[in-house]
């Protein structure tokens, strides 16, 4: 029985992950072009040669850790302020639940009509903004020393909602006899903040961090319709390159050799979480 | 298969290509079969069939009807011998072909298919050859225009995809040279091909032709002469005009005086509007056997350039969607755009006659394309049914109806004709109709299969020049060598 309930997800799995990955990474090792897809010589380790000793490659590697770095630390920070604020019992709670929850339901093509929209140069909002505060006027997508800002602040704008749902679960779950017995040793609010809520939220906040990283690494929408990797390559992450080589360029086998360097990216991170959550299960336990 | 990582460099190459020949073999074995059984059936299918009539040619059946392109024949006895003769009545004829035309579904995919102001009105047109072959049915396939390309490219590279398609002429060298175009030459009868402008000869690859002519859309400089008039400055004739009418415009309206594309973003339909940069100033991307990136002219397109995007009325940041909304709204002074756009602009906040056109305000005549060819799939089922459609589509009616659906002022495949009225109310449309005498297409001539690879390098070192890390004469330079 347990097998029939684990079939379909296996048989899902292989069909449409394993078996796709499996081909990718073959094709990491072929010449192949994406409209001969099966005409491509094998070249051995050549594409994975080609970018480990290409600079822009290490590049785009680094754009995609900061830009990861920027939209976790701020996704979460904001989503578990967010979460702390809405928690608490004030007037019009449930319309601030709801508006503070819209931009994780707008899909991202309309978050990126927006944004435009606040970006544009000679009449967005944000210009406007800058102006009144006599700041001048800024090229929020064409200049590369503000690319990167503007994209990650769209993408926290988009993403925070999540963690501020998956916390403020967390902290619904905060069992209320520990807030009491912290009252009743004498704590104050912010100490039984420190010592109660937040050790219960952690592995809450963990998970999510997880995943928004991995989400963060392997962002495309948002990037691509923004600025399309500029201004200048300010924005070129690995995945916008995956997408630039496969299909602009059609080399479907330098693109599939870099999307399995992303993967590997991807799979440190995981390897290092589960490493720390190892380590704080055995820390725990003693 | 198996998969061993090549641990032992050697070893596992070898086994791998031992592994690559057994399936190479087994796919030539199983080619050859089926090239076995195809040519089996070819040899076992009335041979009246295999072929379209040809004046002259053989023919089995006294009385038989056929049809090759646009013109009809009878199996006619002459001597002893039965040949195909023109039937004497061709309109006569043509009911009587449609019976023997081939049938089935053909699938037609175009971005156009979705363009607000005429797309429904073109699908009307397309489908209307289901009145001239009854026993076909046509199915239209809208993509959008930003994915086209991606989404042909994934469609054709596993073998699928609509039987026939639009193709635009920056795509069609990639897909020329992986043989995913089924040629043309003897689709279209000796009458047929005569009717065939110029343009056409954009669908020919290394002597074959490979697709038509859809559409070629030139490019004109246009205003707002109500923004100009409030502004008071005269259309530019020159680049320095454009750059000091620019920022006028701006100084005095508050409203973006100049609009191009300028975004790596766009980066395919920058590089076709750029071209107009280059080809007004009589440069080029190659002179057919080398590049000429950093040319003097090229130099001074550049230069130009970068003058009215510092202009300050530039539209700095703008991609196309949004500096085309702007002109619609009245809030644009100036723009360079293709054919096709400029009418999806027009409306009650702008309407026809308060747009101005002429040439661009360069020193050449020139200006870039649209080019859009129009082909049938390799990998199409009813190859012989979309061979029909395309002898359709290049008739008189069907053409000046596609031209009159995008506007008039673009070349479609054969010559048509600009109804006065239509000039009368578009005034701007004069302009285009002239331009298009003179359009020169953005892909590099030798350089033809290289193109996306030129585009990309010489419009990331023009975005340096753009963000005033280099000259103009520095960036081209750089591209130069970095492509040489």
């Amino acid at each position: 029985m347990p097998y029939f309930f684990v079939g379909a997800a296996t048989i899902y799995l292989i069909l449409f992950t394993s078996i796709p990955l499996l081909r990718g990474f073959w094709f990491s090792f072929t010449d192949s072009l994406l409209l001969a897809p099966t005409e491509g010589k094998f070249v051995g380790f050549e594409n994975y040669r080609r970018y480990l000793t290409d600079q822009s490659f290490y590049s785009s590697l680094w754009t995609t850790i900061v830009y990861t770095f920027v939209v976790v630390v701020g996704a979460v920070s904001l989503g578990v302020i967010s979460a702390i604020a809405i928690n608490e019992k004030l007037p019009g709670r449930a319309i601030f639940r709801s508006m503070l929850t819209v931009p994780w339901a707008v899909p991202g093509v309309s978050v990126v009509l927006i944004y435009n929209w606040i970006y544009n140069y000679d009449s967005g909002v944000a210009n406007q903004a800058v102006r009144a505060l006599g700041m001048g006027q800024k090229g929020w997508l064409i200049d590369p020393s503000l690319g990167m800002f503007s994209v990650a602040f769209a993408s926290i704008w988009k993403v925070f909602p999540f963690i501020m749902l998956v916390v403020l679960a967390a902290l619904q779950s905060v069992p209320e006899e520990l807030r009491e017995a912290s009252k009743v040793d004498g704590a104050d609010r912010f100490s039984a903040f420190k010592t109660v809520v937040i050790p219960h939220l952690m592995p809450t906040i963990r998970v999510a961090s997880l995943l928004m990283t991995i989400w963060s690494i392997r962002r495309f929408e948002i990037i691509y319709l923004l600025t399309g990797g500029g201004p200048s390559g300010a924005t070129n992450t690995i995945v916008i390159n995956v997408y630039k080589q496969a299909f602009e360029s059609s080399e479907l086998g330098r693109a599939a050799a870099l999307g399995i360097l992303g993967l590997l990216l991807s799979l440190s991170v995981t390897i290092v979480y589960f490493a720390v959550d190892r380590k704080n299960a055995k820390r725990d336990s003693l | 298969m198996s998969m061993n990582l090549p641990l032992d460099g050697n070893n596992a190459i070898a086994q791998l290509e031992g592994e690559m020949n057994i399936l190479k073999n087994l796919l030539v074995k199983s080619l050859v079969l089926t090239s076995l059984v195809l040519t089996s059936l070819v040899v076992v299918a009335p041979q009246g069939s295999a072929a379209d009539p040809k004046l002259n040619a053989a023919c089995s059946k006294a009385g038989a009807k056929g049809q090759a392109g646009d013109v009809a024949f009878v199996c006619t006895k002459v001597g002893n011998k039965l040949v195909w003769k023109k039937a004497k009545n061709a309109a006569a004829a043509k009911p009587a072909a449609a019976a023997v035309k081939p049938s089935g579904t053909l699938n037609i995919a175009h971005w156009d298919f979705l363009a607000p102001k005429y797309g429904a009105e073109m699908q009307a047109v397309i489908k209307s050859y289901e009145k001239y072959n009854p026993n076909a049915k046509i199915e239209t396939v809208g993509i959008v225009r930003a994915v086209y390309e991606t989404k042909m490219k994934i469609q054709l590279s596993a073998k699928g995809g609509p039987d026939l398609f639009t193709i635009p002429d920056t795509f069609y060298p990639e897909l020329a040279r992986s043989n995913l175009l089924e040629p043309l030459d003897n689709v279209f009868s000796e009458a047929t091909k005569k009717t065939m402008n110029e343009s056409n000869k954009g669908g020919i690859w290394r002597g074959k032709q490979l697709a038509i002519t859809w559409q070629v859309a030139p490019y004109a400089f246009f205003w707002n002469k109500d923004i100009l008039e409030k502004a008071g400055v005269k259309p530019p004739t020159t680049a320095a005009e454009l750059v000091a009418a620019a920022k006028t415009i701006k100084e005095k309206t508050g409203v973006t005086g100049f609009a191009v594309r300028s975004r790596l973003a766009e980066e395919t339909p920058w590089w076709i509007d750029f071209n107009n940069w280059v080809v007004g100033f009589n440069g080029g991307w190659s002179d057919g056997e080398k590049l000429t990136i950093d040319s003097p002219q090229n130099i001074a397109a550049v230069t130009a350039y970068k003058a009215v995007y510092d202009s300050g009325g530039f539209s700095v940041g703008d991609d196309a969607s949004t500096f085309r909304s702007k002109f619609g709204q009245g809030l644009v002074g100036m723009m360079i755009d293709a054919t096709g756009a400029l009418p999806a602009m027009i409306g009650e906040k702008v309407p026809s006659k308060s747009v101005g056109a002429s040439k661009l305000p360069f020193p050449g005549k020139s200006t870039s394309q649209v080019g859009i060819l129009f082909g049938i799939n390799a990998n199409s089922k009813n190859k012989a049914l979309a061979k029909d459609f395309l002898n359709w589509f290049l008739i008189k009616d069907t053409q000046q109806a596609i031209s009159e659906m995008i506007g008039n002022t673009s070349t479609v495949a054969t010559e048509t004709i600009v109804p006065a009225a239509f000039l009368l109310e578009n005034p701007w449309a004069a302009a285009y109709k002239e331009n298009g005498k003179s359009t020169r297409s953005s892909v590099p001539d030798g350089f033809e299969s290289s193109t996306s690879e030129i585009r990309k390098e010489v419009l990331t070192q023009i975005e340096q020049v753009l963000l005033g890390k280099m000259t103009p004469a520095e960036a081209l330079k750089k591209a130069q060598d970095n492509l040489s």
